[in-house]
């Protein structure tokens, strides 16, 4: 462990360097307005409306737990030596159809 | 207490607060979307409205927007989730945080609507029928009181759209919203677009409804877009809120302000949002009509010679 | 007309029980697991029309989850995600009219649920998400930074920082923030995705009104949550050198009072 002096003068730097790092104090300004779709950082997140919707599909029984996503593109090994495979197993869980 | 059709209440609700009220112009709803062009310039609109349910948060941006929008422009809130029509005890943590943005955004108005959209403690995201039965009147009266209690203000309800007749129904709409602002001291706010898909769904016409509307009651009108979802089996309208408001919407809308005056006009658009231009042309034909009907009314008949 | 009947409510404002009947009747159906369900009364000839509001009551919430976990939907893809969507809603106790922070649940949902075993990633990229959605909507707070501390140079290691209201931290034993990133939705995606293959840390501030997500390796996490519980910057040094004997204090507390994960601090006596 470095003595007291020398994390005091590492802490002195970081400070020094974060004080060169830019807040991005204008974040708000530049997300007004920006549509929600690839501007993460901007995005607003759910809301409520009143609205309705013109067609009749969102009945929640009409799919089968069948993964399509970019899971499947996926394989990685973590930290402890585990490999995840994105590629997901098909569930067999018919759920009734429309 | 009594309740009935005609009864009128000892008094007319006091508000506490009073507040510049809207412009009779048109306004209309706020999106994220549009806040570069609504803060460059908002013409013709010269109101907004939200539904608080969407600031009920903490803090951070959106807070931020909405306190911005407030300070340039008077604000209505209009409520989606008090579910006045549903029977059972209003939620109270809904209550307090409505009273807490009443409170700091002081809305020249405050409105929500005839209907339900929870129960037992579940919000059903939708805006869903009441009966038009006296159990549920009486019901939606004590609601009404109880929420302009809680906010100290005078509030409008809405008209609501319907898919289907109730099999409990035992009077018509038009008797039972009026009754229901008469007995609590609210306004009425007119969704025209809810009346025409109303009656195309259920098979009535729209005019006899509009043309019963008391003016003295009505504090707001809004007008959205609608889409059609027809096949062999069915033909019904749906309120998508989703297009440019409907020809004869309009023509419905004229015929309500020529007679009861111009109001607050609200052009309604949640679903595919437009560009701004798209929204500000359709307040601009609201703005348009009130100006017709209020020439035609000024203007003398003229005699014609004999 | 003049009909007149009783009140409703009673004094003590307890619900109607003819009404109630109605709502209930009404509220079942709109969730009931056979999408053709209507309430008994209602003539058959209108179940197309009943289910124009079941229709709305699922896309509301449906969608709302969708908002609230873009990357999680685009990872297990749309059909999965609508139907896991279907199935955390009938799952939930409460829910709030504001669905401005709806789906508080669904990463511990996620992590019970079999159909996610075989990608176990899953649940933390939701727990990020979720962080994020909570930091977006958090209160304000004035955000510390290097410019405050300044003539606190010689003190540095005996401060306590305040934790920011949007400060989140995000452990995990996958790569979450690569594969949060690489899924942002509108981002260009040309064939396999390459991820590190790495247990990573989130960060997650939001300075001012903008939400912020910074990744933090091992030594750096141990520092950052030390110093989110409010121990001083020393102790939380050691205990990261501790984690990580090569951890490099300088750019991580520079990093650190750069993200605005900070709202105020002590001197304290050490």
């Amino acid at each position: 462990m470095k003595n007291a002096l020398v994390l005091a003068a590492a802490l002195s730097a970081g400070l020094t360097m974060a004080a060169t790092h830019a807040l991005a104090a204008d974040g708000q300004e530049k997300c007004f307005g920006v549509s929600m779709a690839g501007q993460n950082e901007c995005a607003a997140g759910p809301g409520t409306t009143c609205a309705g919707t013109s067609k009749v599909d969102y009945q929640g029984n009409s799919w089968k737990l069948v993964p399509a996503g970019t899971c499947e593109e996926m394989s990685f090994t973590t930290a402890d030596g585990r490999t995840v495979h994105g590629s997901m197993t098909k569930i067999d869980r018919d759920l009734p159809e429309m | 207490m009594t309740a009935s059709l005609t009864d009128k209440r000892d008094g007319i609700f006091q508000p506490v607060v009073a507040t510049a009220p809207l412009p009779a112009r048109a306004g209309v709803g706020f999106k994220a979307e549009h806040a570069s062009d609504v803060f460059e310039n908002a013409d013709p609109v010269s109101w907004f409205e939200v539904h608080p349910e969407n600031y009920m948060v903490s803090g951070g941006p959106r807070l931020q927007m909405l306190t911005q929008l407030r300070e340039r422009f008077p604000l209505s809130l209009h409520g989606v989730g008090l579910s006045l029509g549903g029977g059972e005890p209003l939620d109270k943590n809904h209550l307090r945080s409505l009273r807490a943005l009443v409170d700091r955004f002081e809305p020249a108005q405050v409105s929500e609507h005839i209907a339900w959209s929870g129960h037992d403690g579940k919000y059903l995201a939708d805006l869903l029928p009441t009966p038009l039965t006296l159990a549920a009147l009486a019901d939606l009266v004590n609601a009404i009181d109880e929420v302009q209690n809680a906010v100290g203000r005078r509030i409008l309800i809405e008209n609501p759209t319907s898919y289907l007749a109730l099999p409990q129904n035992a009077m018509p709409e038009t008797d039972f919203i009026m009754a229901a602002a008469r007995q609590s001291g609210c306004g009425l706010l007119i969704d025209v677009n809810n009346i025409f898909i109303s009656a195309y769904n259920l098979g009535f016409d729209a005019r006899d409804y509009i043309d019963v509307l008391p003016a003295d009651l009505i504090g707001e009108i809004h007008l959205a877009g609608h889409e059609q979802d027809a096949d062999a089996r069915d033909d019904v309208l749906i309120d998508t809120h989703s297009r440019p408001v409907a020809s004869p919407v309009w023509a419905l809308y004229w015929r309500l302000i020529d007679r009861i005056g111009a109001k607050p006009t609200l052009i309604e658009w949640d679903n595919d949002i437009p560009d701004w231009q798209v929204l500000a042309h359709e307040a601009a034909l609201a703005n348009a009509i009130i100006d017709a009907s209020e020439n035609c009314a000024k203007k003398p008949l003229r005699k014609v010679a004999s | 007309m003049t009909v007149t009947v009783q009140a409703r409510h009673d004094a003590n404002g307890a619900k109607n029980d003819d009404n109630a009947g109605f709502h209930r009747a009404f509220a079942n159906a709109l969730m009931d697991e056979n999408p053709a369900a209507f309430p008994a009364g209602f003539d058959p000839q209108a179940s197309r029309r009943f289910a124009i509001y079941r229709n709305n009551v699922h896309r509301g919430l449906q969608e709302a989850l969708a908002a609230a976990y873009p990357v999680v939907k685009t990872l297990v893809g749309e059909g999965f995600f609508y139907a896991i969507a279907a199935q955390y809603m009938r799952a939930e106790g409460k829910r709030t009219p504001s669905l401005a922070l709806y789906g508080k649940g669904f990463a511990r949902f996620l992590a019970q649920h079999e159909a996610i075993a075989p990608v176990p990633y899953i649940p933390d990229v939701a727990r990020l998400e979720r962080a994020w959605l909570e930091a977006l909507h958090e209160a304000d707070a004035p955000v510390t930074g290097a410019t405050d501390l300044a003539g606190m140079e010689n003190r540095l290691a005996a401060l306590h920082f305040t934790a920011h209201p949007a400060a989140r931290l995000i452990v995990s034993d996958f790569p979450i923030v690569s594969l949060w990133r690489a899924n942002q939705p509108g981002v260009e995606k040309s064939g396999s995705v390459a991820i590190p293959d790495r247990a990573e840390t989130a960060l997650i501030t939001r300075p001012h009104f903008k939400v912020q997500t910074v990744m933090l390796d091992a030594g750096a996490c141990v520092f950052a949550r030390a110093l989110l519980a409010g121990m001083s910057v020393g102790a939380a040094y050691e205990g990261a050198v501790a984690q990580d004997p090569a951890f490099d204090v300088t750019p991580v507390f520079a990093q650190l009072l750069a993200s605005g994960m900070f709202c105020g601090f002590t001197a304290g006596d050490e």
